[in-house]
């Protein structure tokens, strides 16, 4: 296979994975899963997740770009065997079908910031109704194509002119601003009950098996451990490139945004509404939105009696998210373009088909906040599946060897210990069937509906989708194979 | 506005590691590549 494009540099490298990791996930699901989870009480599996599920995750998406040079298809195909290039196609599926709508999550990060900008935003009364007027229109339509356009427009420039160039800008602009928010957020009266609240643990709390899974889902989901994405980039990182630190900045990195990012919204929260501060920062509104789209723009109103100020907050908070958004909608959508230039399709004919498929099939997302639901719960618990798939992939080839020839082999920095058979091999599953029993365990018992595969959000839905995406593969997994390039 | 020492211990604490583990692995990384860069 012919390989030309690197990173320029480690920094790059770094900057451009930190982008795929940090998105609205750290700024919006992080604040609403920490406040729905007891505070405090939450960080403490979260910190331990990190280490067990997240870290690992990335040092083996690192490590199986690099070695293979593929994407996800060719990648697990190489490392478990031909008849696993399935599993690559389902991690890929996942990646892509999130791709579809978060397209439009990205399109409403900008719709909020142009209308913070031109005042609109903080002129409202009733932000509830502000969202559902913009949410059943045909403007998030627009606003979809808007982001498609961008990211699309910058992968076409290649990895270090498009997506390295782009990184740079985006999450320097985006942590930078947060750390003004930041400063902004805990010098305000009664900030100090936020930060209370975000680092004390409850006993009763942290006894309860369900926000140990919440904090692994965090994990999964906002450090972007196991999506095939961090894998993505790592074809394109240099033979002598080390794994180990690189992967430990990546997921480190990323968790500290988080806390930013939560100490920031905690603190606004509770020095401009103390009265039913917990009430709204745990309501999820529609498609979780509430408190991102509907309650921060009311706070951004109260923030300072001068109405410009107000605006300069609003506008840069709703810039940090569009920025965080577009970073990953990037590494979204290369890793469906590297998946078709495996197949033998050139950079631009793959970004084309890429965009216009992007755009297509997000939009039922865009036009029925349902269906954005639907898929939003479908692929996002998908991705374990995706992260236990590498996992296995990894114990086929042989963890030791794994660890040793590839994470340990040419330009390791670092060398990784034993420790890490033992996570892959055995804590890693552990922590997936445990989860996944959970959640059809509670399912069966709280929902007398819960195989109905047309639910918005149930077990049926997931399991009637994933199945029929993994039969599919598994049909044509002979074909996938003779497709993809030698 | 008083806090307890439960919760200064949990700043520290989740501070320390997420924040900390990043900061302890920018150095390593800075380091490498200036050793990289002396050795040519």
């Amino acid at each position: 296979m012919k390989h030309r494009e690197f990173f320029s540099s480690r920094w790059g490298l770094i900057i451009s994975t930190l982008g795929i990791a940090i998105g609205t996930g750290n700024i919006w699901r992080f604040s609403r899963v920490v406040a729905q989870n007891g505070g405090g009480s939450f960080l403490i599996p979260w910190v331990i997740f990190l280490l067990i599920w997240s870290l690992p995750l990335i040092i083996a998406e690192f490590a199986l770009g690099k070695s293979t040079r593929f994407g996800p298809i060719g990648a697990i195909a190489k490392t478990a065997g031909k008849k696993y290039a399935w599993m690559g196609a389902f991690i890929a599926f996942v990646s892509t079908a999130i791709m579809f709508y978060y397209s439009v999550v990205t399109g409403w990060c900008i719709k909020y910031f142009v209308s913070a900008v031109f005042g609109n935003l903080l002129n409202q009364t009733d932000y509830l109704l502000y969202w559902n007027e913009f949410s059943s229109s045909y403007s998030p339509l627009i606003f979809h194509f808007i982001a498609m356009f961008i990211c699309a427009a910058i992968i076409f420039r290649g990895v270090v002119n498009g997506i390295e160039k782009a990184n740079k800008v985006l999450v320097t602009s985006l942590i930078i601003i947060l750390f003004i928010l930041l400063f902004r957020a805990i010098t305000l009266p009664n900030a100090m009950e936020g930060l209370k609240y975000f680092f004390t643990p409850k006993m009763e709390y942290i006894l309860d098996y369900k926000v140990w899974l919440n904090a692994l889902t965090q994990n999964a989901w906002d450090t972007g451990a196991g999506w095939g994405l961090i894998l993505t980039y790592a074809v394109y990182m240099k033979r002598n490139e080390d794994i180990s630190i690189n992967a430990s900045l990546i997921g480190f990195g990323n968790n500290s945004i988080s806390l930013v990012a939560g100490i920031t919204i905690f603190s606004t929260v509770f020095a401009l509404s103390s009265v039913d501060a917990m009430n709204q920062i745990t309501q999820s509104g529609p498609a979780n939105t509430g408190l991102t789209f509907i309650y921060l723009p009311l706070l951004f109103n109260n923030i300072s009696s001068n109405p410009l100020l107000n605006t300069l907050f609003a506008s840069i908070f709703f810039l940090a998210l569009s920025f965080a958004a577009l970073s990953s909608l990037i590494s979204l959508m290369e890793l469906t373009t590297r998946t078709f230039i495996d197949f033998g399709f050139n950079r631009k004919k793959a970004i084309m088909l890429v965009a216009g498929i992007g755009f297509l099939f997000g939009v039922p997302s865009a036009l029925d906040i349902n269906f954005f639901t639907n898929q939003d719960w479908v692929w996002g618990v998908g991705l374990i599946l995706s992260g236990a798939f590498i996992a296995f992939a990894i114990i086929k080839f042989g963890v030791d060897k794994f660890r040793v020839e590839i994470i340990n082999g040419e330009g390791s920095d670092i060398k990784i210990g034993k420790w890490y058979n033992v996570i892959i091999k055995y804590l890693i599953p552990a922590q997936v069937v445990v989860l996944l029993s959970w959640w059809l365990i509670s399912s069966v018992s709280w929902d007398p509906d819960w195989l109905n595969p047309f639910n918005t959000e149930n077990a049926g839905t997931c399991l009637f989708q994933w199945g029929v995406v993994i039969v599919i593969f598994i049909l044509l997994n002979k074909k996938i194979n003779q497709k993809l390039t030698a | 506005m008083k806090m307890s020492l439960l919760t200064i211990f949990m700043i520290v604490f989740i501070t320390g590691i997420v924040w900390g583990g990043f900061i302890f692995f920018l150095i390593k990384a800075i380091n490498k590549e200036r050793q990289k860069a002396a050795n040519g």
